[in-house]
Parts: structure tokens; C-alpha cells; sequence
């Protein structure tokens, strides 16, 4: 009897005592926000399928308004249709020579140096990163002890940085081989274009939230430059979508 | 019974509350990082969960964004030939050349010639000792094991051109004509680090962290300094 009571009293002391740390804390004031998503670009398309990485805050104004910072990292790549065009061309054989790789082997090395070009060269020469950040208000329309949905809009600032081949320069190379006559081949040269800004625009998201005691974990669905005010007057910029994922922690003061 | 025995069963039952509820850590590191071989710098992005051992020793899973750029082969001073770069002074804009190109055409591209890219995405496991703990302060050794999904474009070698002759334009001697390299693989990578941490509230810190990491593909090294929080739920 007195082991039964003993063990019913322990379980009792740990259910009392952890209930009484959840009454005796007060509300959250905010929760921080470590996020894992996937990053789409224009017109949706989704050019990388590594995650994005981001932190965020919330800071609580009313039961239903609340402040929210969030940044990310985004990086993708793409292959260019332009640049295929330029593959016959003596630059692109010296380019293809200098393809390598852990991956490749012996034989496709001396494959690539006696016949020329191979595609691998050609794929993903487009490299992008974006690093949104924004500052913007969440309204929770659905409010539960629970589930919570909201929308989200604000003000973003992104840096972006892309690398294209979006057109080629045709050139006449000289060679002066110890000949009399110089041979001039006709050839390309891929030099590639970098655009980086920065640029200021208004994102808009739809959030879902579903609440633990000290925790959330949510899902959110939406666009950075949704609105985009920055390109003529500041810099160039690509609308970026994103669908994250994510783990909130409710802080404790 | 022995009456002082409940004060010790509180007192442990507290201890395990309060250990299950600060059994999982997810550490977030934003900051700098430096290829070293590539003379590249740039940023790096980590993201930690990690699962209590004991007091001092915690395992979990990593997953981050490293991303330098280099100039590579292009010299400081590059006045001494024509480098057919796209820069401030010689921009192009989106699409083909049409003969017409002018300041006008490159409203608010900015450009820069810094055109080798080294962008790693890792995903792995880490152990974090704690090794020093004293008050709101702690010291810490990390060490992680990861698979890194490696993405990087450089400029391979530099032709020198005699002359070239741009299509309608002028001719240009002494030209150095950059041929580029694409690689996306993946390798194996290694960190090795050290960081500080200050509790700032009950559940959450704010922390430093600094690290190499030796890639098995290349052997390359890259250093990184983060700040970060650290949060304990």
C-alpha cells in the first residue's frame, strides 16, 4: 500500500508541478521563429530544391495584431538556352576542357578532350541568391487556443545577386601562330552579366500556426516585392515566393 | 518514511521537469565566412537541432547555406589589358546586343566584377560539449560531420589575346579573355569549432560561434564568425 501510495503521490507531484509552471509563467511576449522552406521564383517555378534558411520574431501588440521580422537565405541555379548556342565555338571548347568534378571520370575527361564539347558546361551557368528581409504586421483572422491563421503584409528590403548569360559577344580572335597570316576564328565570348541590388518592395503572406504550450509549428505561403516600388527608381529586382516551414518558440522572460 | 524524503522527491521532480523542458536546443548562426583557398569571402547560415545527452553533451542535426565570392584569377589592377568584364563603366543590359546600347540602357543595374561563386548547402549531425558553464555563461566545443551539396562557378584560366576585335566596335590589345568552370557535386565536409554563449532570458541566449571546416573534395578550408541565438525548449 504504502508503494502504490508513494508512486500515485510521485505521478501527482510531477503532473502538479508541471501544471503549476505553465499557470505560474506569464503570456509570451513574442516567439522566435527558425525557419526551413523552399523559395520559388518568378511565375512560380521552383529553380532549386535546397531550403531556404531563416530566422524570424514576432512581437506581440494585441491578442490579435502582432509585429513580425524574418529573414532569409535563398540560392538557386539554372541553365541558359543562350549560352547552349555558344558551345560550337573555340571558347566553349577551352571551357569544356576545364570542366571537372570529384564526379568525373578519367574516361570522361578524355571523352570531353577529343571530341570537344559536352553539355555538361551549360548547365546551371545562371547562379542566384536572394536574402529577403522584411518588417510587416500579422492579423490573426482566426484566433483559436490552438490553430491560429493569419495574414501577413510589409515592408521588404532584398539583396539579390544573379549571374546570367543573357546574350553573347561575337568576336573575331587573332591568332598570330607564327604564320604569316593571322587565322581569325569567329568566336563567342560567354561573358557573364552580374545584377545585384538591393531592392525595397511590400510582401504579403498567408500563416498557419498550430500551438503547443511553448511551442508553434506553422506553415506559411507567400511573396517578397509582391509589390515591388524599387526597380526603376533603386535597382533591378525578382519577385520571390516562398513556402516555409516553421518552428516557433514561445519566450519566457 | 523518512520525512526529509519528500523534500528530496519535490526536489527531483522538479529537476526532471525542468530537464525535460530543456532537453532540445535550436541554434541559429548568421555571420561571415572565408574560402581560403579560393580567396573568397562571404556569408555563412546555420541552423542546429540538438537533443540533450547530459548536462554537458548535446547531438543533433545541422543543416546550413555557406556562399563567398572571389575574384579568382582577375588582378587587383586590372588597367594593364582589357578585361571584357561587365561592370559599372561597361555594363550590358538584358538580352542581345541591338547596336543601340547606351547609359540609358542600364538604369539601376549595379555591377561588380567579383565573378567566382562558391555556394555549399550541408546537412549533417553535430555533437556540442559544454565545457565551461558558469552562471548565464558558457563555453562550448562543437564538432560536425556533414554532406555538402556544392554548387561553385570560376573563372578557369585567363587567354591572352594579341587582339580582339568586338563585332562593330573597336579593336582592343592585350585582351585577357576569362573561360569559366561549373561544378555542382558533392563532397564531405568537417567543422571544428568554438563558441560563447550568455543566457539572456530562461529559455534563450544569444551566442557567438567560430569555426573551420575542411571539405574532403578539394581539401579546401573555409573559416566562419557567426552570432546567433540559442534557444532551449
Amino acid at each position: 500500500m504504502n508503494k502504490i501510495s508513494f508512486i500515485v503521490c510521485l505521478l501527482l507531484l510531477v503532473a502538479v508541478s508541471g501544471a503549476a509552471q505553465s499557470v505560474m509563467e506569464p503570456p509570451p511576449p513574442g516567439k522566435l521563429k527558425f525557419t526551413l522552406g523552399l523559395g520559388f521564383d518568378e511565375a512560380i517555378i521552383l529553380k532549386s530544391q535546397l531550403p531556404t534558411i531563416g530566422i524570424g520574431y514576432d512581437s506581440k501588440l494585441s491578442e490579435r495584431f502582432f509585429l513580425t521580422f524574418n529573414i532569409l537565405s535563398h540560392y538557386r541555379r539554372n541553365s541558359d538556352v543562350v549560352f547552349d548556342r555558344v558551345l560550337n565555338s573555340p571558347v566553349a571548347d577551352i571551357l569544356a576542357l576545364g570542366a571537372w568534378g570529384p564526379f568525373m571520370t578519367d574516361e570522361e575527361v578524355r571523352l570531353i578532350e577529343n571530341k570537344g564539347v559536352k553539355a555538361f558546361p551549360s548547365q546551371a551557368t545562371i547562379k542566384s541568391l536572394a536574402i529577403p528581409a522584411d518588417v510587416g504586421i500579422i492579423y490573426y483572422v482566426m484566433n483559436g487556443h490552438r490553430h491560429k491563421l493569419g495574414i501577413n503584409v510589409g515592408f521588404n528590403l532584398m539583396y539579390q545577386n544573379h549571374n546570367y548569360f543573357r546574350d553573347y559577344l561575337p568576336v573575331e580572335y587573332i591568332q598570330w601562330l607564327g604564320s604569316a597570316q593571322p587565322a581569325v576564328p569567329d568566336i563567342y565570348l560567354s561573358v557573364p552579366t552580374e545584377f545585384r541590388s538591393i531592392s525595397p518592395g511590400f510582401n504579403a503572406r498567408f500563416i498557419y500556426e498550430l500551438h503547443a504550450k511553448d511551442t508553434v509549428l506553422g506553415l506559411r505561403i507567400g511573396s517578397y516585392d509582391v509589390l515591388d516600388f524599387g526597380s526603376r527608381l533603386f535597382s533591378s529586382s525578382l519577385t520571390v515566393h516562398e513556402l516555409t516551414l516553421f518552428y516557433g518558440l514561445k519566450l519566457k522572460k | 518514511m523518512n520525512k526529509y524524503n519528500i523534500f528530496l522527491i519535490v526536489f527531483g521532480v522538479l529537476c526532471f521537469n525542468m530537464s525535460q523542458a530543456q532537453k532540445n536546443t535550436i541554434n541559429f548562426d548568421m555571420g561571415y565566412g572565408y574560402a581560403f583557398q579560393q580567396n573568397a569571402s562571404g556569408y555563412v547560415v546555420n541552423l542546429q537541432y540538438l537533443r540533450a545527452l547530459s548536462g554537458k553533451i548535446k547531438t543533433g542535426l545541422i543543416v546550413g547555406h555557406n556562399y563567398n565570392e572571389g575574384r579568382g584569377l582577375i588582378p587587383k589592377d586590372i588597367s594593364s589589358g582589357v578585361f571584357p568584364f561587365r561592370d559599372y563603366t561597361n555594363p550590358l543590359p538584358l538580352g542581345g546586343y541591338n547596336g543601340a546600347w547606351d547609359a540609358d540602357s542600364f538604369t539601376g543595374i549595379r555591377l561588380r566584377s567579383k565573378p567566382n561563386h562558391y555556394f555549399c548547402f550541408t546537412l549533417g549531425a553535430g555533437v556540442v560539449y559544454d565545457f565551461i558553464q558558469s552562471g548565464k555563461n558558457k563555453v562550448f566545443i562543437d564538432m560536425a560531420g556533414a554532406y555538402a551539396i556544392r554548387d561553385e562557378m570560376e573563372i578557369a584560366r585567363l587567354i591572352t589575346a594579341d587582339q580582339i576585335k568586338f563585332t562593330n566596335s573597336s579593336i582592343f590589345e592585350n585582351a585577357q579573355i576569362p573561360v569559366y568552370r561549373y561544378s555542382t557535386y558533392g563532397d564531405w565536409m568537417l567543422r571544428l569549432g568554438l563558441g560563447y554563449s550568455f543566457q539572456i532570458s530562461k529559455n534563450m541566449a544569444l551566442r557567438t560561434f567560430h569555426a573551420f571546416t575542411s571539405f574532403s573534395g578539394k581539401g579546401d578550408i573555409l573559416m566562419n564568425s557567426s552570432m546567433g541565438v540559442e534557444a532551449r525548449f
